[in-house]
């Protein structure tokens, strides 16, 4: 997706879209274009400090895909097709209710963070979400931003510690704590 | 080092200049508006008043105290002694439990002022300059630390690249007793806790023997953006914030930056091959407690670069991403 469509999209989520971005977005690529605006939103969600175990949660591309294998009520008669629309909605919205009661009932704290970010009106968020079949369903992507965790690699271990050791003795002029700092290199070498 | 300590030399005489200037005009308001006067009493320090003190205090005074500091399930605890003779420092940090490791420092000029806390002394708390852009402060009550009066200070980023602080500070002297890093979703990473502290040192109070001597890295701004121009390569992107407090262009090929609470510093090294040529060097990051490290392979430039700070893990990997070499 070009940096055009990402700003247009941007400016649409933020209610400044013009006519002329409008149509950018709209011959866009659209399985990119969706998955930008859940991008987008989980930014701000996250900015607003939102609830963020849903956003991975692409509904609109489920409800096109049903209405895709649906395609048959078409030709069918009225009754039908109010009915498999009722079905689809009704579907749609079960998982989103039990999903947000889930959120309540387990109750983990929303990252809080401050409608100003200090950085910019709009904003971009860093990780791509990994969309599976055209469905982006990832509520996890936002725990572990850090891809591979090598905690359990032996060598990057060792320059970790290498590495946090010369890093502190930066550190410990310029984050206000001082020498206590080096206890965070201490207690791991003595480990 | 020389010349940050004689810059800081013409500082202190400025400061005198404008102590002295401060009590002549002093007096002669204090004496039209006597009755005014008497309303403004000392008020409650803000968020940015008490860190401004906390950056001074933990340098300028003399003292000796055991701190724990936890990760996760894991305590250990260090006495740590600090000293000022003749406008130099003396510190000394020794484990008290597992094996001994004992650092000392000294002979650092205690007007030497470093990047970091410069950026939370320079605007004075204006809410929307510098340090105070980045994060909200709040003052959150009274507590008891170490057996001392404390003040709890809550630091919330106002965005997803730094990590939150819970302080307290003590009342007396601003001296940090407890710091709490949090991440974003409010969980602890580490704790500080001084759990003694004695005030009523002596000076001379010897330093430890036998210790390892930390090396003072002079973090001077001017020198870092000068030795900038002479490196290769440069991350693209930092968070909005933060400053290059150092930069060296030795075989520690490194740079360090501050928003004046986090710091992260960013190294680069020769790629480490295999031995089918492949690189050695897997992508991934590092965590304990609130340091995280992040590496990334540079195949093309044969090297690979290494993110490491107290910073969000998020931080760490966009920074060490951003890297890109000058064309020579």
């Amino acid at each position: 997706m070009s940096d055009i469509v990402r700003e247009s999209l941007s400016a649409l989520m933020d209610g400044e879209a013009s006519e002329l971005e409008l149509r950018r977005i709209l011959s866009a690529d659209q399985k990119a274009v969706r998955s930008e605006w859940a991008e987008l939103h989980r930014g701000q969600d996250l900015l607003k400090g939102n609830d963020q175990r849903f956003v991975g949660w692409d509904i609109s591309s489920r409800v096109m895909a049903e209405i895709e294998n649906d395609q048959y009520a078409a030709n069918s008669t009225s009754w039908k097709q109010v009915f498999s629309g009722l079905a689809i909605a009704a579907s749609v919205a079960t998982v989103v209710v039990v999903g947000s009661m889930g959120s309540s009932i387990f109750g983990g704290a929303a990252p809080k963070v401050a409608d100003n970010n200090g950085l910019s009106g709009r904003v971009y968020p860093a990780q791509a979400s990994p969309a599976v079949g055209g469905v982006a369903v990832n509520a996890q992507a936002q725990g572990s931003p850090a891809g591979l965790l090598l905690n359990d690699d032996a060598e990057a271990r060792k320059r970790f510690e290498a590495y946090l050791r010369k890093h502190t003795d930066r550190a410990a002029f310029n984050n206000g704590q001082g020498m206590v700092s080096y206890a965070r290199v201490v207690s791991q070498e003595s480990k | 080092m020389r010349g940050l300590c004689l810059r800081s030399l013409n500082s202190v005489i400025l400061r005198l200049a404008i102590v002295a200037m401060g009590l002549m005009f002093g007096s002669a308001y204090a004496l039209s508006l006597e009755p005014e006067l008497a309303s403004l009493e000392p008020s409650a320090e803000t968020g940015s008043d008490l860190l401004n003190k906390m950056t001074h205090s933990h340098r300028e005074l003399n003292y000796r105290a055991i701190v724990s500091y936890q990760v996760g399930d894991q305590l250990s605890s260090y006495r740590i002694t600090h000293t000022v003779r003749d406008g130099k420092e003396f510190e000394s940090l020794e484990s008290l439990d597992g094996s001994h490791q004992d650092l000392v420092y000294h002979g650092h000029d205690v007007n030497c002022v470093h990047p970091g806390p410069q950026l939370i002394r320079l605007f004075g708390g204006d809410e929307e300059q510098g340090f105070y852009r980045y994060y909200d402060l709040e003052v959150k009550g009274a507590a008891r630390v170490a057996g001392r009066e404390a003040i709890n200070l809550m630091i919330r980023p106002r965005d997803v690249y730094r990590l939150g602080y819970k302080l307290s500070l003590d009342k007396e002297t601003g001296l940090l007793l407890r710091s709490d890093i949090v991440n974003q979703q409010g969980k602890v990473l580490e704790r500080f806790q001084y759990v003694m502290l004695n005030l009523n040192i002596s000076a001379d109070e010897p330093v430890v023997e036998d210790a390892k001597e930390v090396q003072h890295r002079d973090n001077k701004v001017g020198d870092a953006a000068l030795l900038v121009s002479q490196r290769t390569w440069r991350p693209n992107w930092i968070p909005a914030g933060f400053t290059l407090a150092q930069s060296e262009n030795n075989d520690e090929a490194g740079m360090t930056y501050t928003d004046g609470l986090a710091v992260m510093s960013v190294f680069v090294e020769p790629l480490i091959k295999a031995a089918d040529g492949s690189p050695a060097i897997i992508e991934g990051g590092m965590r304990r407690g609130a340091s995280v490290s992040y590496t990334v392979a540079f195949a093309e430039q044969g090297s690979f670069a290494t993110v490491v700070g107290e910073v969000p893990m998020l931080t760490a990997k966009q920074v060490a991403k951003s890297l890109s070499w000058a064309a020579q």
